[in-house]
């Protein structure tokens, strides 16, 4: 028994460590922020909606999945990453704390868990990611 | 076919203000406020008029336009009531617009306290990049702390001053006058626009790319009340759509 659960440490250790060289996505399903409700925030740098794909603007600017999140009584914002948002609530000023590996970044915050990601690159995509926290 | 009111050269009936509404348009005194001398010169590269069709459609059908967002969130057009200050109400919508895109709960913003203190409390007409400047410098009071139309100056107040901080618009761009091509590159890329004609003596504000027959055009607000239009939107088409001043909104503050 003490051999089995060595060996599952030594296996989780690796995956964690060269997961991504692995071709293993480790989900650590800890929400990127604190909040009560079901919470979204897109964080973009609005002068470079030029440069992005035109699925992938679509999705962050569609209704669809507004409508998605007001179904679960959740928030969201789509924040500049220049914005001054001292004025706005906590939950908002913590997302824009988070660290990002690149722009337009996904967070996701439930009272269970989240997700901090690059935007999806179309809408089926983004609602999938968006139900998989919100169910 | 829209709703709304497709305004061109053969039909220009609803540019006439109703009753009890005016315009208050003056030309951008351009000695006063050169180009670009506010806010970014307009330096994004041009999406090719190739790509528009496509574009727009793929807009409608995802419901992405930046009127989908508007209407869903329930906000109304301003209402100018007879004031001379479209000139304020253009931009203080667009900077509606893009808090409502944000996600930010809709406020009624006040373009009086934009106008009144600039024309010093008279009944006057301005340019869009006036208003540009004062809201850069000042922000925009709430309409709980100053009424829409009002010119009293007893409405300013340093608690006012101190809210209208919380809606200014913090980057900006300047776009060149009379190119079609930068207005509708913004607004596909749903970044709401200011727009002055000097052909009807009004400023109003830019929010979606339309397709208009063989042709395109853009969707418009006005601030004549939700009874002008379809529900104070209308569309002009590319001829009359090309602005002679046109300034438009990037990043608020959050608030």
């Amino acid at each position: 028994m003490k051999q089995l659960v060595n060996i599952v440490i030594v296996l989780a250790a690796v995956v964690l460590l060269f997961g991504d060289q692995l071709g293993i996505t480790t989900v650590i399903p800890t929400a990127p922020f604190e909040v009560d409700k079901f919470s979204v925030v897109i964080v973009e740098e609005t002068e470079e909606r030029i440069n992005l794909p035109r699925s992938q603007l679509t999705a962050m600017r569609s209704i669809k999945w507004l409508k998605y999140v007001e179904e679960k009584e959740g928030q969201w914002r789509k924040i500049d990453k220049d914005a001054d948002v001292t004025g706005d609530e906590q939950w908002v000023q913590d997302a824009l704390t988070v660290e990002r590996d690149s722009l337009p970044w996904l967070l996701i915050a439930t009272p269970d868990g989240g997700t901090s990601e690059p935007m999806p690159a179309d809408l089926d995509a983004f609602l999938e990611v968006l139900k998989s926290h919100g169910e | 076919m829209p709703r709304e009111p497709i305004i061109d050269d053969t039909n220009d009936s609803a540019l006439t203000p109703p009753p009890g509404m005016s315009t208050g348009l003056d030309p951008r005194d351009m000695g006063k406020h050169p180009f670009g001398g506010l806010a970014k010169p307009f330096d994004l590269p041009i999406i090719d008029r190739s790509e528009w069709y496509d574009r727009i459609k793929e807009m409608e059908d995802s419901e992405s336009l930046l009127s989908n967002t508007c209407d869903y969130l329930g906000m109304k057009c301003l209402d100018q009531n007879g004031t001379n200050y479209c000139w304020a109400n253009g931009p203080v919508y667009c900077v509606e617009a893009v808090r409502a895109g944000m996600g930010l709960t809709p406020t009624l913003l006040s373009p009086a306290s934009v106008a009144a203190p600039i024309k010093n409390y008279r009944n006057q007409g301005g340019w869009g990049t006036e208003a540009l400047e004062y809201i850069i410098a000042n922000g925009i009071y709430p309409a709980s702390e100053w009424p829409v139309n009002s010119m009293s100056r007893k409405h300013k107040s340093d608690s006012g001053d101190e809210s209208a901080q919380d809606f200014r618009v913090t980057e900006w761009y300047d776009l060149d006058g009379r190119d079609f091509n930068q207005l509708m590159t913004c607004l596909l890329l749903r970044i709401p626009v200011a727009v002055g004609y000097n052909w009807w003596g009004h400023e109003v504000s830019a929010i979606d790319p339309v397709i208009v027959g063989n042709g395109f055009g853009i969707r418009i607000r006005n601030s004549w009340g939700m009874a002008w239009g379809d529900r104070g939107y209308g569309i002009l088409t590319e001829r009359k759509a090309t602005a002679d001043d046109a300034v438009a909104p990037r990043v608020t503050a959050a608030t």
